[in-house]
């Protein structure tokens, strides 16, 4: 038997623990979360939960530890690593989720650099960073979104002259695509020149540009550059980013 | 095609020819109805020169060819890109002075000149030139005050890396992206580059031949980029919805002039070639016309089929009345320089 005065005392605990939450405010505490990624628009898992593309903006979630996830996008684009955060209350917290690009990081011709940074478009359904294809190639991104187009990832070098090369990789979605779009003449016109550079590819030399297409696994990749002197250079760099695309099949 | 600027001497104090019909250099020189020319590339006055052809009653294109304007390198000579504007001009209008003819063209100190440029030439070079830009520019400056010139195009960037200085301060030639124009005006679905702050419009697009349904890329395609972003998907695959744009009516009243940039152009699809001339008019479907014919002619030549007039270009005569692409109305001056 619990003594009469004991339940009293319990039952007093009781009131003022009510009466405390609904005065201060207490009970069940919540934060937001905010979560986007970078450059593409990837799909974000809280707690294992799916919870759609990014930017994903979530403002009733339990104080506490979260863990943030994101799924796999392509194989061009590395994952941001899961992380644990943890949620205040009334708080906002903020995490960016960042694709590392394992095509074009860190490979350059010699002398050469990246101008600017990456630059990743992708669809009227799926924007990336820097929006749709149309914000790159105006209304002829048609073309390229026939053939199953999903984002493609546009990157300029220079070298100290200022010599610029330009390398756009289409990610058509399937290596069937891919082959497609290299085989459609509104993307690489016939009177092409062959370059070995251990993938089908198609080089077009008009003074003073030199520019090429070629396709492996689901990509088909341009590279151009406005001084025809650097077409050697340019082949090798084709035959660099072929063969990195292949090992990460 | 020449072989590059240094060895070619520049007409400036030196004869400079001009010719009404299509005649290589060469005849050109040993040609006895031809008149000969002291300009001074600098000066803003046209030499006095009485350059009216006989009234025709039809609407003349200028097709003004100069291989030193360009090298085998696309590398374009500011000098000659001056001297083709102002005989572009001149051919036209019938003026002897460059300030009479953009008066003639309706352009007054008061205006704001808005030039619309190609630059969306992501595969290789094919822009319109800053040079050839540049030297309308400065013949414009003839009329208007430097500031009251905008060149632009969908977005600074491009503009950028065609070699255009941006330029979107107070002082100056204007240069400069829709992105940074303003915004767009939500009735006509235009940049307010066109519908707010200019009052005639210049279209200078370069010759392109894209083949399929719009044959050529040229004046009525160019207005892609006067088109706001959520547009681009209606462009390609349909001319008609060019052609539409290009009535709306800030285009289709205020543009005076349209220029084609054929320096170098393609006569197929992703195939260029230099053509090393401009074709401008006051009528730009009877200037699209003339394009399709100097295409036709390479493609002639590269035993191509020929390009059929579009659908699209009978339509903005018949349908909107921007101009015509009849052979019997149009009277093409050409001239070698």
């Amino acid at each position: 038997m619990i003594p009469a005065d004991r339940l009293i005392m319990k039952g007093i605990y009781a009131v003022v623990t009510v009466l405390t939450a609904v005065f201060t405010g207490c009970g069940p505490r919540y934060g937001s979360l905010t979560i986007t990624t970078y450059p593409v628009t990837g799909t974000v898992l809280v707690d294992g939960e799916p919870c759609g593309d990014a930017p994903v903006s979530l403002t009733r979630l339990k104080t506490g530890i979260h863990e943030i996830a994101f799924s796999a996008y392509s194989d061009q684009y590395e994952s941001p690593r899961t992380r644990k955060i943890t949620v205040s209350s009334g708080e906002t917290t903020t995490v960016s989720g960042f694709y590392r690009n394992r095509f074009l990081s860190g490979v350059y011709p010699d002398g050469f650099s990246p101008a600017d940074s990456l630059r990743v478009f992708g669809t009227p359904e799926r924007r990336h960073k820097d929006g749709t294809i149309f914000d790159y190639i105006d209304g002829g991104g048609l073309v390229y979104l026939d053939h199953g187009l999903r984002e493609t990832t546009h990157l300029v070098l220079s070298d100290n002259g200022g010599t610029i090369i330009t390398v756009d990789i289409f990610d058509m979605g399937t290596p069937e695509n891919a082959r497609a779009a290299f085989e459609n003449e509104s993307i690489c016109p016939p009177d092409y020149i062959s370059c070995p550079i251990g993938a089908p590819c198609k080089a077009y030399h008009y003074e003073p540009d030199f520019l090429m297409y070629f396709h492996t696994s689901e990509f088909l990749v341009y590279l151009n550059t406005s001084n025809d002197e650097l077409r050697t250079a340019l082949e090798g760099y084709a035959a660099s980013i072929a063969e990195i695309i292949t090992s990460k099949e | 095609m020449n072989a590059g600027h240094e060895q070619k001497p520049f007409f400036e104090g030196a004869p400079m020819m001009l010719q009404t019909t299509d005649q290589t250099r060469r005849e050109f020189l040993k040609s006895s109805t031809t008149k000969v020319l002291g300009l001074s590339a600098a000066a803003h006055a046209l030499p006095a020169l009485n350059m009216a052809f006989a009234e025709t009653g039809k609407v003349k294109v200028a097709h003004v060819r100069d291989e030193r304007a360009i090298s085998s390198r696309n590398v374009c000579d500011p000098k000659e890109a001056r001297i083709m504007i102002a005989r572009g001009l001149e051919t036209i209008t019938g003026a002897t002075e460059e300030s009479a003819a953009w008066n003639a063209l309706g352009v007054t100190k008061q205006d704001v000149v808005a030039i619309k440029v190609n630059c969306n030439s992501w595969t290789f070079l094919l822009h319109t030139h800053p040079e050839l830009v540049n030297a309308l520019a400065e013949s414009l400056q003839t009329v208007i005050t430097p500031g009251n010139i905008v060149i632009y195009e969908r977005r600074t960037s491009e503009l950028s890396r065609c070699g255009y200085q941006a330029n979107t301060g107070a002082q100056g030639v204007r240069c400069y992206g829709n992105d940074d124009g303003g915004g767009y005006d939500s009735d006509e679905e235009l940049t307010k580059t066109v519908t707010d702050r200019c009052t005639k419009i210049i279209n200078f697009p370069t010759l392109k031949c894209v083949e399929g349904e719009f044959g050529g890329s040229l004046f009525l395609k160019n207005h892609i980029g006067s088109l706001m972003d959520s547009d681009m998907p209606n462009c390609h695959g349909n001319a008609v919805f060019c052609t539409e744009v290009c009535a709306r009516p800030s285009i289709k009243n205020k543009t005076v002039l349209g220029i084609c940039d054929g320096l170098r152009g393609t006569y197929k699809r992703g195939t260029p070639w230099y053509w090393s001339g401009i074709i401008m008019s006051r009528d730009q479907i009877a200037a699209e016309w003339v394009a399709l014919t100097v295409i036709n002619e390479k493609r002639r030549q590269e035993t191509l089929g020929e390009i059929a007039l579009p659908g699209y270009v009978k339509m903005a005569e018949t349908r909107y009345g921007l101009g015509t692409c009849n052979p019997e109305k149009i009277d093409v001056r050409k001239m070698v320089l």
